[in-house]
């Protein structure tokens, strides 16, 4: 018996379809169905996690910073 | 001068000319000489820098001459991966679209390993785009697939795919490689090298072709430990060009002759479902290891999906990467059947997937770091089998055997260091490695324990049967 499409797979694989479906064949296409399935289960493998809300991404941003007058970091714009 | 020289290591081949028994000239044109007659062998080679070697030798000489000694690597010819920007030659990314790239600066590493004095003769093949479109088989490169030197029928691994082949067939005494996910190690394990997997900002990444900004690191490959510590030192280091540097710095003169013990975890079923000499020769290592290293077996490596992760990361930060080769359609002249179209689903990555998975790094680092707690460094095989067969797809290499715990996605989804040693043969006469890793930066720690061990043996001195 096959087995059911995961309905967000088709929904995510439509989009490539729209996009780059010229520019594939039916084979690439195919294996990319199989390759956005693996991301969806990955996905979700990824949410089955417990985090809190206050587990931030492990990136970090800076903020603008300007030189001042005197030399080193400081003051932002003016 | 003989050719012996050539498979000497690196803190010899500095001695040598030092004491200026050996002229940079010359050793640049005995390796330069292999990379064009022995290279197209293995599809090692991208470019042969020979008037760029031969320059930067001569000035070696001279200033050794004059009694201006940079250090170790004074006059020492290495090879890079061709990701690495470099002004006098094209960088090619190992990728069929990128083959006339040209870049007006040196990568960091680069102008540092020149700042060393070293010698660079060659720029190296690689994985098309470090293996970011998904690559499946081994003739993933415009340049074909890099042939193992220890037998023409395997591949030499991936991504840095010629820093492993030209340095395990005596081409260069070292080479640098990348490690995103994997490509340092992988190469050094299967080629029977020693490869430094350096903490995510030890070194710049400034002028390294990016596959992902937040797994991307560069590092050495040699045959030695106190090799890669040596051009480790060298490379590492704070670059304003790379926000992402640390400012701990690195340095090496030579290992201890009997490191402290160091306390060693063996994580459970690492071996379990690896080749049987894969096995074996990891036994053996753990033996070998045991005067200077309190071994403790079947430790609980922490529980989290760090293959989706990591894939998940990969496939965001690649995919933004080479958006413009992506929407173009230019990536259909790529070699790989699967990197033709493979890169398109890294497009569809929510946001929030990509950051779940980036919030995920924080509880993992945690959770490593516990058991940093109790144990100096993990050890176990770098790969549970020998290369893969040069001519098949790596889901058909070899069906049923798998490593344990994912300790190579959870060592980069940390930043980790890691070292890949040389531990025998097994299947088809090709070497087999194992692996310590350790906190962030305890190169040095990974680099004594390593050094140490290779003193006890000898299979990173042995040499493949044709090179």
């Amino acid at each position: 018996m096959a087995d059911t499409p995961d309905p967000e797979t088709e929904v995510l694989f439509e989009i490539i379809r729209q996009r780059y479906a010229a520019r594939l064949t039916a084979e690439q296409l195919d294996e990319l169905r199989k390759i956005i399935d693996g991301q969806v289960k990955a996905a979700r493998a990824l949410r089955a996690v417990r985090l809190t809300n206050a587990d931030e991404p492990s990136q970090r941003f800076e903020p603008l910073t300007l030189p001042s007058p005197e030399g080193g970091r400081g003051g932002g714009l003016a | 001068m003989s050719a012996e020289v050539l498979w000497r290591p690196v803190r010899e081949l500095g001695e040598l000319l030092r004491s200026r028994k050996v002229r940079a000239v010359e050793l640049a044109e005995l390796y330069l000489d292999r990379l064009e007659r022995i290279g197209p062998r293995y599809n090692a080679v991208v470019t042969v820098m020979r008037d760029h070697a031969l320059g930067q030798a001569r000035r070696a000489d001279a200033e050794i001459a004059s009694g201006r000694w940079r250090g170790p690597l004074h006059g020492i010819p290495y090879g890079a991966k061709d990701l690495l920007a470099t002004a006098g030659a094209p960088t090619t990314w190992g990728a069929a679209p990128y083959r006339e790239q040209h870049f007006d600066f040196d990568a960091t590493v680069i102008r540092k390993l020149e700042v060393a004095g070293a010698v660079l003769c060659a720029k190296l093949a690689m994985i098309e785009l470090a293996g970011g479109m998904g690559y499946r088989q081994p003739n993933a490169s415009f340049t074909g697939p890099c042939i193992n030197p220890w037998a023409p029928d395997a591949w030499s691994g991936g991504s840095s795919s010629g820093s492993g082949a030209a340095v395990a067939s005596g081409l260069v005494p070292f080479a640098i490689g990348s490690e995103t996910w994997g490509s340092i190690l992988s190469p050094a394990g299967y080629c029977g090298l020693a490869g430094l997997r350096p903490t995510y900002g030890r070194v710049s990444r400034h002028g390294a072709m990016a596959l992902c900004w937040t797994l991307d690191k560069l590092g050495p490959m040699a045959r030695g430990a106190d090799d890669c510590a040596l051009v480790l030192a060298a490379m590492a280091g704070k670059d304003p060009r790379d926000e992402s540097t640390a400012s701990e710095t690195f340095t090496w003169s030579a290992a201890p002759a009997r490191p402290a013990r160091a306390r060693l975890a063996v994580p459970k079923g690492c071996t379990e479902k690896v080749q049987p000499p894969v096995r074996e020769n990891f036994e053996k290592a753990l033996e070998v290891l045991a005067p200077i290293a309190t071994i403790t077996r079947d430790v609980e490596w922490p529980d989290f999906p760090w293959g989706p992760a990591v894939g998940t990361i990969v496939n965001a930060e690649g995919a933004t990467a080479f958006y413009e080769l992506l929407d173009s359609g230019k990536v259909t002249e790529l070699t790989c059947p699967a990197d033709k179209s493979g890169g398109y689903s890294g497009l569809l990555t929510p946001a929030v997937d990509y950051l779940q998975a980036m919030r995920l790094r924080r509880p993992m680092k945690r959770a490593v770091a516990k058991v940093f707690e109790s144990y100096e460094a993990v050890i176990s095989p770098t790969r549970a089998t020998v290369a893969y067969p040069a001519d098949k797809n790596f889901g058909d290499a070899y069906p049923g055997i798998s490593g344990g715990p994912a300790l190579i996605p959870a060592g980069n989804l940390c930043g980790l260091p890691a070292l890949a040693m040389p531990n025998g043969y097994g299947d088809n006469g090709l070497p087999t490695s194992f692996a310590l890793m350790g906190p962030a930066f305890s190169e040095k720690r990974l680099a004594e324990v390593g050094a140490w061990y290779q003193r006890q043996t000898d299979w990173h001195l042995r040499r493949p049967p044709d090179a």
